[in-house]
């Protein structure tokens, strides 16, 4: 043992990285594998809109032009004040610019940005729905956000909509007027549950596949908000071209020198990869609860709940084939893994949109990049971390973070939707 | 780093000291077997209760991070071979208190051998090997200690080594690594080969891949059971999916769904292969863009 451990200590020593990063004389100036990452985070290389195999409207433009009146009709809420709108507000590139959402009372996360997110095979910062349509019911039915029920829709939906939901989708249910409005699965409210179990099972059938159908619609409108080109795409471009003197005129050095820290030292693509600049995977970064919230398990419990939801690719109203639904068949259960765990954001627009992380925990980018500052030297520390924290890169120095926000702020541009 | 250099020392030293202490404690006891090592290479302890003795040879010559092997001979009172023993052999990181998901796979060879695969290390640093032996209705243990697992590791299993500077950056051109989609298996069985679909594997999409199996003569090797593993090594995190094969779909060609790969990089993907023939594995490596 003696003889043994000498000579690893040694080459431990010996190893040990210096990290010593000199800024290149000419930051316009690429490799070829630069490039070829650079092409993996250009917007040009996003494949085409996916449509989602569990969601046979996703693409129907009527039930496109339904979702997107639904996603901004408040009426859709127990008080008649809120909307997918009022947390997602298209104006703010789909988000609200809170630390945590606020619906009919606080919730505990913050709203995410939508734009992209048909490439996402998972909902939410845990990930607890796998498709648009079944993401979209989820806040309907939460007591903090819209506060209503599907029985409640049923009833909306018939009063306001009826003639373009039944093009769409067919005859809406005639409900029972002893039903109350309020009748909806709720395993944790027993007399909202009674209420539920007091309808007839046709019926409870007939409303929830009305409720999956407006979810569908939303979601086939949501599928539609898409990012547009930024000043970060046209200087990739720029190089692919060989335009060296036109990319000089769309990022500044200090811009082209963060994407620079970006793709290598700094690691950001790791996890930020891919034209949305997410792999939309989850990690725990080692972000801390919100002051004043307990701590959030994250994907620990999203795996369990993705499984269980009523409306996953493998349900009942799903309209997905045998063949499909590979994500949820193969998920990793693995739930100690996701302790902690959240989905990675897309970066884009990212400096239009604070506070940041899953519960706004962060006020601006400074703060953000600072905390990755920390949490690498955390880690760099002998012996001085904790199991969870997915972070490996090399120390970013304060000059760094300006570098690297500067390029961040290159990653802003239209965001379009029917 | 003269700090890093004096923490490693004296873990190196601590290390040491407890060792000789235990070494030394013989004669507390009467009646015991005096332990001896059969091998010149090997890391040689007597377990804590005295009932056997254990050596390590490390297959690859060190520790790194990723899937390891190990070869353990057992000797028990008298000096004798232990067979039919059941070992476990569990990875820990004592400053970091936690441990690794995957379970090592343990064969036993016969003579007091045992060869122990996937012994999965996710991290450089220190780490501990605890070696639990039950025999003939006994039980006992052995903590082996590595103070400096490195990201370092040979490249496939063809013996070349793969240098890695342990943050080099991204798109750093590998050529060191085997990025061979058809290699020899680990025990030499078996010739396995891979084809993804998309043929270039793609970052953030869930895919397929069939795995061609056969044997010595090129004859296609039926019925076995395949379990997929990944891993990035220079991270040590594991596929973001629980890949499964489905089917098989010509003799000898395997489906497997739910690849994917979330992390431009290094990856190795681990296939255990159990099959009529015997037990086998492979590792591919992958360079992810
Ligand atoms: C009260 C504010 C609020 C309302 C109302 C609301 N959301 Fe959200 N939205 C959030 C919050 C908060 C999250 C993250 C929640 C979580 O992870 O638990 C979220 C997440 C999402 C996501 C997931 C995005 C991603 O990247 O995974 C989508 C899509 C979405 N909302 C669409 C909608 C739609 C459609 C509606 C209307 C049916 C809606 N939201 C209503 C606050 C709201
Ligand atoms: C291990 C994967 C990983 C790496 C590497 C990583 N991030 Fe993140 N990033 C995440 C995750 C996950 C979150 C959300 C964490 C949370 O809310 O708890 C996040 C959040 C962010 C946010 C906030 C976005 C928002 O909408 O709240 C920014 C900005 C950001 N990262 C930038 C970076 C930069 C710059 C780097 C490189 C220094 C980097 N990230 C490296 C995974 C990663």
């Amino acid at each position: 043992m003696y003889k043994r451990i000498i000579p690893i200590v040694l080459s431990v020593v010996l190893l040990a990285p210096g990290y010593s990063f000199a800024v290149h004389p000419d930051v316009h100036s690429w490799s070829n594998e630069e490039i070829a990452l650079i092409r993996s985070l250009w917007l040009g290389s996003l494949h085409p809109l996916p449509d989602d195999p569990s969601n046979a409207y996703d693409t129907d433009t009527q039930a496109i032009a339904f979702g997107k009146k639904l996603f901004a009709d408040s009426r859709l809420s127990a008080n008649g004040k809120v909307s997918c709108a009022t947390c997602h507000i298209p104006d703010k590139t789909f988000t609200d610019n809170l630390p945590v959402a606020h619906g009919m009372d606080d919730t505990t996360r913050r709203s995410m940005p939508l734009a992209g997110m048909a490439y996402s095979p998972w909902l939410f910062w845990d990930g607890r729905t796998d498709s648009l349509w079944a993401q979209a019911l989820g806040p309907i039915e939460s007591p903090v956000e819209h506060g209503i029920s599907r029985t409640k829709c049923v009833i909306i939906i018939s009063n306001h909509y009826q003639q373009e939901y039944e093009q769409i989708f067919g005859p809406i249910p005639e409900l029972d007027k002893t039903y109350k409005e309020t009748a909806r699965p709720a395993p944790d409210n027993p007399e909202i549950q009674s209420q539920w179990e007091a309808v007839s099972v046709e019926d409870r059938k007939a409303i929830t596949l009305l409720y999956a159908n407006i979810g569908k619609a939303i979601a086939a409108f949501v599928r539609t908000i898409v990012h547009e080109a930024s000043p970060f795409d046209e200087y990739a471009e720029a190089l692919f071209n060989g335009d060296i003197d036109r990319a000089k005129t769309v990022l500044t050095a200090d811009q082209a020198f963060g994407l620079k820290l970006f793709i290598s030292k700094a690691k950001c693509i790791n996890c930020h990869n891919g034209p949305l600049f997410t792999n939309n995977d989850f990690h725990n970064v080692g972000v801390p609860a919100r002051k004043g919230y307990d701590p959030d398990m994250g994907r620990a419990e999203g795996i369990n709940l993705v499984q269980a939801n009523e409306f996953n690719c493998l349900g009942r109203l799903s309209d997905a084939g045998p063949d499909d639904c590979a994500e949820l068949k193969y998920i990793d259960t693995d739930t100690e893994k996701y302790h902690g765990a959240f989905k990675t954001p897309s970066l884009r627009n990212v400096a239009d949109r604070p506070p940041y992380m899953h519960a706004g925990q962060l006020k601006n980018l400074h703060e953000v990049l600072k905390f990755y500052q920390n949490e690498a030297r955390k880690r760099s520390a002998p012996g001085n971390n904790g199991f969870g924290t997915d972070i490996v890169h090399g120390d970013i120095t304060d000059e760094d973070i300006d570098y690297l926000i500067a390029f961040l702020r290159t990653l802003s541009g239209p965001i379009k939707s029917y | 780093m003269q700090l890093v250099i004096s923490a490693f020392m004296l873990f190196a030293l601590a290390g040491c000291a407890v060792q000789g202490m235990q070494d030394h404690s013989h004669h507390h006891a009467g009646h015991e077997t005096h332990f001896e090592p059969h091998y010149s290479e090997s890391l040689f302890k007597v377990t804590e209760n005295k009932l056997f003795s254990v050596e390590m040879l490390l297959k690859q010559g060190n520790l790194t991070v990723g899937s390891n092997g190990v070869d353990i001979i057992i000797h028990g009172q008298g000096n004798k071979d232990v067979e039919d023993a059941t070992i476990m052999v569990t990875p820990w990181m004592p400053e970091h208190g936690h441990g690794v998901r995957e379970e090592s796979v343990v064969t036993e060879r016969g003579a007091g051998l045992y060869s122990v695969d996937n012994v999965n290390l996710t991290m450089a640093g220190l780490w501990e090997l605890t070696v639990v032996i039950s025999a003939a209705g006994k039980k006992d243990q052995a903590v082996f200690s590595f103070p400096g697992v490195k990201l370092e590791r040979m490249a496939g299993h063809n013996g070349k080594h793969a240098s890695h500077a342990a943050h080099g950056g991204h798109g750093k051109p590998r050529h060191e690594i085997n990025l061979a989609k058809s290699v020899l298996s680990e025990r030499k069985l078996f010739q396995v080969s891979y084809a993804a679909s998309p043929a270039t594997v793609p970052l953030n999409r869930i895919h397929t891949w069939e795995i061609g199996l056969q044997d010595k003569e090129g004859k296609p090797v039926t019925g076995a059971t395949i379990k997929v593993d990944g891993d990035m090594p220079e991270h040590g995190h594991g596929l973001p999916t629980k890949p499964k094969v489905t089917k098989e779909k010509r003799p000898g060609l395997y489906i497997i769904e739910g690849m994917k790969f979330t992390m431009p990089g290094w990856w190795t993907v681990t296939f255990y292969l159990d099959t009529e023939q015997g037990t086998d594995s492979v590792t591919f490596n992958l360079d992810l863009k």
